[in-house]
């Protein structure tokens, strides 16, 4: 009996590595140590064992199902590692398939590039000022120092709802608002719809937008103007960013000026995005006219302020590179998804 | 303004300067540029020549051969122009050479004869035809006097004289002028310039003898002058005065016509030649013309005229539009004999008003709407003199017409040190500013270490107060110089509250998938009809534009729906399959009509989409978002009121209590077939405003119940008329407080179930705060649930 206990254990341990399945492994149990198990059957011949006999046997069966629990153990764990393997062979995936389609919406590209100019001034210490699109003669033309027989008040350029009141030509009536609603300091900039009598085509639009800005203090100099749009010029285009004033002339401001930023696509070498000048006009600014101070309320004597300009739509299609104006109000998804 | 540089040498001495550096520093200063022209770029390879012989083609009939000397030898050149004779200096446009316009100039065989080069016309070097004289219109250009043979073209003639064009601002019109910029470059380079004499007065002389001059209005008219030119020859001018008035864009005509033009040009103001044989009874009446006076001038147009419009005229008839154009009746013709030279100053405004209500603008009209001032007449006509004198045109009588009953009185300004520091953040010395505003010829009355007061000149129309000083002072101390700096102060940055609930939205529709769109504030009347909405006033009545740009622009929108309804459908036909689509803009809701105040510009926002997954329902769940993200609750979508925009059983109004927040629904198939759409489309507007103020963004903390929660569901089977919302209802009212949450998550119609009946199945979610509920805690509510709904509803359990 001791010798085919020892032949059992033998034979357990000699197939035990052609277990490889945890199927085969209970196969294996059963045989070995299920109730109908070899084990089980040879022990049932324990009763023909002498009395002296059988502690010895029934030790010797305890080993020999100890081993056997042992040898299936430690099968179990090889098992569970290589079925792992083999199942995380099954799950591989063409990883070059395409991914899930997650849809993502668009900012308009004008708002994408207002809002980084926005955020760019709120920094600053500026807020957000807005007015009306239809506006009053007096606000968009009259207290802004505008000869009253000056050119861009004629129905051929400004868009009429009766004699006092337009479709505003540029946001400028937002500062007259805002300077004759608040005492200075004054840190706004005013973005929104304008409207001039512009045929459409690739450069006009007879609605675009503007982005001015308006700053009234004591002591506000045209050095500070000078320092405020150079670094916005830098925070919009890059840190390399140079700009140029050249004195020019507009009725609400004195001294004014125009503001080239040197080119950004090609640093200031000459591209055909500057005409090779190296420079790009993007903003017109200057000091308050002491006319429009005072017309506002404000002591000319006392304060002073600096205001700028700029056209959303231009930058915007400098920016990325779009070369016709159109596009921004045609709403053609193809467009607008590329931003 | 073109301003041919050796012409401005004449003024100002800038030969040494290069032009890319007075360029450069000229707009540095203010007079800001459009380029520089030199037409000696892109024309190479031209040198003078002479013709030696001119004979016929042997085969062409329109043809010559010439044999041209061109100093190191003589070539033979075929041409077809007519206007050259033998002995004519040419230019001549060797082989290899290349012109303006794009030609290569090649050794050719025409006809049979070898042809070596080109004689070349203006048009072919590059000039506008509106400048080229008559007698060059068509053929080639013939130089006067004697030139060495084979000398470059450009050097031989004043041709290639390069020209800066400057733009000049409508505060400048003293810029307008050669003087003007000779001036703007004294103060810009510190270099003196010769400025043109500018007599005291004149005298009377002789010339009343020929001429009476009165001035009946003397406010539009404040200087009128003139002389007078007797036995005048009528013939070209010298060339060197032909090719300046080209170069700075003026078509020579004849000697007496051109010096007008040149004077203008140098000095700024407009001088009008008249036949004096012409003007009746020798006299001169300035005067407003009567009404339906009428008069044809120069262009050959009749014009009438209204006592607005100021005349030059005879005792008889009108011989001018002052300041405008001439009459024909006293143009100079080749057969004129005696001239009335005219140099006068009128008022600008009744001026370009008058040009403007006949609708004429000319260069003269032009210049005097921007502002001269009366005392350059002197100058003009000293200059005028000079010139006729230098060229012989005929006899000068002695003696000037003019009538200048108030003689112009100059401003007096003072600046102060403190005011250039306080405006531009710079504290020259007012040592330091003297020079940089005599450069500009302001004259110095007095000074002291803080402050100085100047004479104005003439012709700085634009400088009235202490302000202008201080610009002319920074503009000449240089842009380039002051400093950059930040202004202080305490003021922070942020976004209106406002601001913050815009940005809000628009971040979790562009989140959730949705395209931001822009379109014009202005549409088409007929945008209303279209989304059949002429019964709705807050829609239907619009503010129209007096001026509109045609009649698709005419109207300001008070509603987004048609113009979301464009581009989606633009969009569909351009191939898209699938869009959702936002626009957040204004609304235009008049006060009044007609309009007499400013209009209630209202935030609105519209939706709207189509394709695959996109019905009532995907909007629906969009606004359910956007409503539970800004806060708002107990929103409800009610049938009626019905809007004629919409689906009538896919139509929901967006209600708050009794507020109408908007519409909901897919778009009525008739509006669609009005924008012409192949595609359900459904949308949402919204009153943004509205929508702002129910908005709570305040977050208060919930605890997190830590206990679990029981599910229980539900199936029913109703009629079809019974709707989620009535369900719902019934299964919130009598859920007790443990009732957390309640979802419709299954709709069945079909074999098991009877016609006109569906299978509902609604999933509860039960949870107590406080402690973990058992199974038979919520069989109490269930029960009340079912039993509810059965009698309300006659809802059956399934």
């Amino acid at each position: 009996m001791e010798s085919q206990l020892k032949e059992i254990v033998a034979a357990a341990e000699a197939t035990i590595e052609e277990v490889t399945t945890s199927r085969e492994l209970d196969d294996f149990r059963v045989h070995y140590l299920g109730k109908k198990g070899v084990l089980k059957e040879l022990m049932k011949g324990m009763g023909k064992l002498s009395p002296q006999e059988r502690p010895q046997m029934g030790k010797l069966g305890n080993e020999a199902t100890q081993r056997i629990e042992e040898l299936i153990a430690a099968r179990k764990v090889w098992i569970k590692s290589r079925e792992l393997d083999v199942r995380l062979k099954q799950e591989a995936v063409d990883i070059t398939m395409p991914g899930d389609a997650f849809e993502k919406g668009h900012l308009h590209p004008l708002n994408l590039v207002l809002n980084e100019i926005k955020e760019i001034f709120i920094g600053m210490g500026y807020k957000i000022a807005e007015g009306p699109e239809v506006d009053t003669v007096y606000n968009n033309f009259d207290a802004l120092n505008s000869p009253k027989d000056h050119p861009s008040r004629s129905l051929s350029d400004t868009f009429y709802i009766n004699e006092e009141l337009l479709l505003r030509t540029q946001t400028s009536p937002v500062q007259v608002r805002t300077m004759m609603a608040n005492e200075p300091p004054i840190k706004v900039i005013s973005p929104g719809r304008c409207f001039r009598y512009d045929e459409l085509d690739a450069t006009h639009s007879p609605m675009f937008h503007q982005i001015e800005g308006l700053v009234v203090d004591e002591q506000i100099t045209m050095a500070d103007l000078k320092g405020t749009l150079d670094l916005f010029a830098k925070r919009l285009f890059g840190e390399k960013t140079r700009t140029k004033f050249r004195p020019h002339y507009f009725p609400f401001t004195e001294p004014s000026a125009e503001v080239d930023v040197s080119c950004f696509k090609c640093g200031g070498e000459g591209c055909r995005f500057c005409s090779y000048s190296g420079w790009i006009e993007i903003l017109g600014c200057g000091m308050v006219h002491p006319h429009v101070l005072e017309e506002c309320g404000i002591d000319s004597g006392k304060y002073s302020g600096f205001a700028f300009g700029m056209g959303l739509d231009r930058i915007t299609m400098l920016k990325h590179e779009i070369d016709d104006i159109r596009l921004f109000f045609e709403n053609d998804i193809r467009f607008i998804k590329q931003f | 303004m073109k301003v041919p540089v050796k012409w401005l040498n004449e003024h100002v001495q800038i030969d040494d300067i290069p032009i890319k550096t007075l360029e450069e520093r000229l707009i540095m200063s203010g007079s800001n540029t459009e380029g520089i022209h030199d037409f000696s770029q892109g024309n190479t390879n031209i040198v003078v020549g002479r013709v030696l012989t001119q004979v016929k083609h042997p085969d062409a009939d329109k043809l010559f051969v010439l044999k041209v000397d061109l100093g190191d030898e003589v070539v033979q050149i075929v041409t077809g122009a007519r206007n050259v004779t033998e002995g004519d200096y040419v230019p001549v446009a060797k082989v290899g050479a290349s012109l303006a316009k794009g030609l290569q100039i090649k050794k050719s065989k025409l006809r049979g004869e070898v042809s070596e080069g080109m004689l070349v016309s203006l048009d072919e070097l590059g000039f506008s035809r509106s400048v080229i004289p008559k007698v060059f219109d068509d053929g080639i250009y013939i130089l006067e006097g004697e030139y060495q043979l084979g000398t470059p073209f450009f050097e031989a003639t004043a041709i290639g004289d390069r020209v800066i064009e400057f733009e000049i601002t409508p505060n400048r019109a003293d810029c307008l002028c050669i003087e003007g910029m000779a001036r703007e470059t004294q103060a810009t380079f510190g270099r003196p310039r010769k400025a043109l004499e500018a007599p005291e007065g004149f005298h009377r002389g002789r010339v009343n003898e020929y001429i009476e001059v009165e001035v009946l209005d003397r406010e539009l008219c404040p200087r009128y002058a003139g002389f007078v030119i007797k036995n005048a020859n009528i013939e070209p001018s010298p060339q060197w005065m032909q090719i300046r008035l080209m170069l700075a864009g003026v078509r020579p005509i004849n000697n007496i016509v051109d010096v007008t033009n040149y004077v203008m040009l140098e000095t700024g103001n407009p001088i009008h030649p008249f036949d004096l044989d012409q003007v009746d009874e020798g006299k001169i009446i300035v005067r407003r013309a009567l009404p339906d006076e009428e008069i044809t001038t120069l262009d050959s147009v009749k014009r009438k005229l209204s006592p607005s419009d100021l005349v030059i005229a005879s005792p008889i008839r009108a011989i001018g539009l002052a300041g405008i154009m001439g009459g024909e009746n006293t143009e100079i013709t080749p057969g004129t004999r005696n001239i009335f030279v005219e140099v006068a100053a009128f008022n600008k405004t009744a001026l370009r008003l008058s040009s403007k209500a006949l609708g004429l603008r000319t260069e003269a009209s032009g210049r005097f709407e921007k502002g001269i001032d009366t005392a350059r007449v002197s100058k003009a006509i000293q200059r005028l003199l000079e010139l006729y004198r230098e060229m012989n045109v005929g006899e000068l009588v002695d003696g000037v017409v003019d009538i200048y009953p108030e003689p112009l009185k100059n401003r007096q300004v003072t600046l102060t040190r403190r005011e250039v520091k306080r405006i531009l953040g710079i504290h020259p010395t007012v040592e330091e500013m003297i020079p940089m505003l005599e450069g500009l010829e302001f004259t110095l009355l007095e000074r002291d270490d803080e402050s100085l007061r100047v004479e104005v000149p003439a012709c700085r129309l634009d400088v009235v107060k202490e302000i202008d000083l201080v610009e002319e002072i920074a503009r000449i101390y240089g842009y380039d110089r002051i400093p950059a700096t930040i202004p202080g102060g305490t003021l922070y940055g942020e976004y209106s509250s406002k601001q913050k609930i815009e940005n809000r939205v628009k971040s979790l529709l562009v989140a959730k998938g949705l395209v931001e769109i822009a379109t014009y504030s202005f549409v088409s009347p007929a945008s209303v009809e279209k989304i059949r909405r002429e019964k709705d006033p807050t829609v239907s009545q619009r503010i129209t534009l007096v001026n509109p740009l045609g009649e698709e622009y005419s109207v300001m929108r008070t509603t987004l729906v048609p113009n979301l309804l464009e581009v989606l459908v633009r969009n569909h036909h351009y191939g898209a399959s699938r869009m959702i689509a936002f626009e957040m803009g204004n609304t235009f809701i008049p006060r009044s009509l007609p309009v007499v105040e400013l209009p209630d510009e209202r935030l609105s926002l519209v939706m709207g989409g189509f394709g695959e997954k996109v019905d009532f329902f995907t909007l629906k769940g969009l606004v359910e978002l956007l409503f539970e993200d800004l806060g708002i609750e107990g929103v409800r979508f009610v049938k009626e009121p019905l809007v004629d925009t919409y689906h009538p059983g896919r139509f929901g109004a967006i209600r708050i209590g009794d507020q109408t927040l908007g519409y909901l629904g897919e778009f009525h198939p008739e509006v669609l077939e009005n924008f012409e759409a192949s595609v359900r489309i459904t949308g949402v507007e919204l009153d943004f405003e509205k929508l702002m103020k129910a908005a709570n963004l305040t977050r208060i903390y919930n605890p997190v119940s830590r206990f679990p929660a029981i599910e229980r569901d539900i199936a029913l089977l109703v009629s079809e008329s019974v709707t989620n919302e009535e369900i719902i209802d019934i299964i919130k009212e009598n859920g007790g407080r443990n009732l957390a949450q309640v979802k419709l998550f299954d709709i069945y119609r079909g074999d098991q179930i009877q016609a006109g009946y569906k299978s509902v199945a609604y999933n509860m979610v039960f949870r107590a705060k406080e402690d973990t509920l058992t199974y038979e805690a919520v069989q109490k509510p269930y029960d009340r649930i079912l039993e509810a709904l059965e009698k309300a509803l006659g809802a059956l359990r399934r």
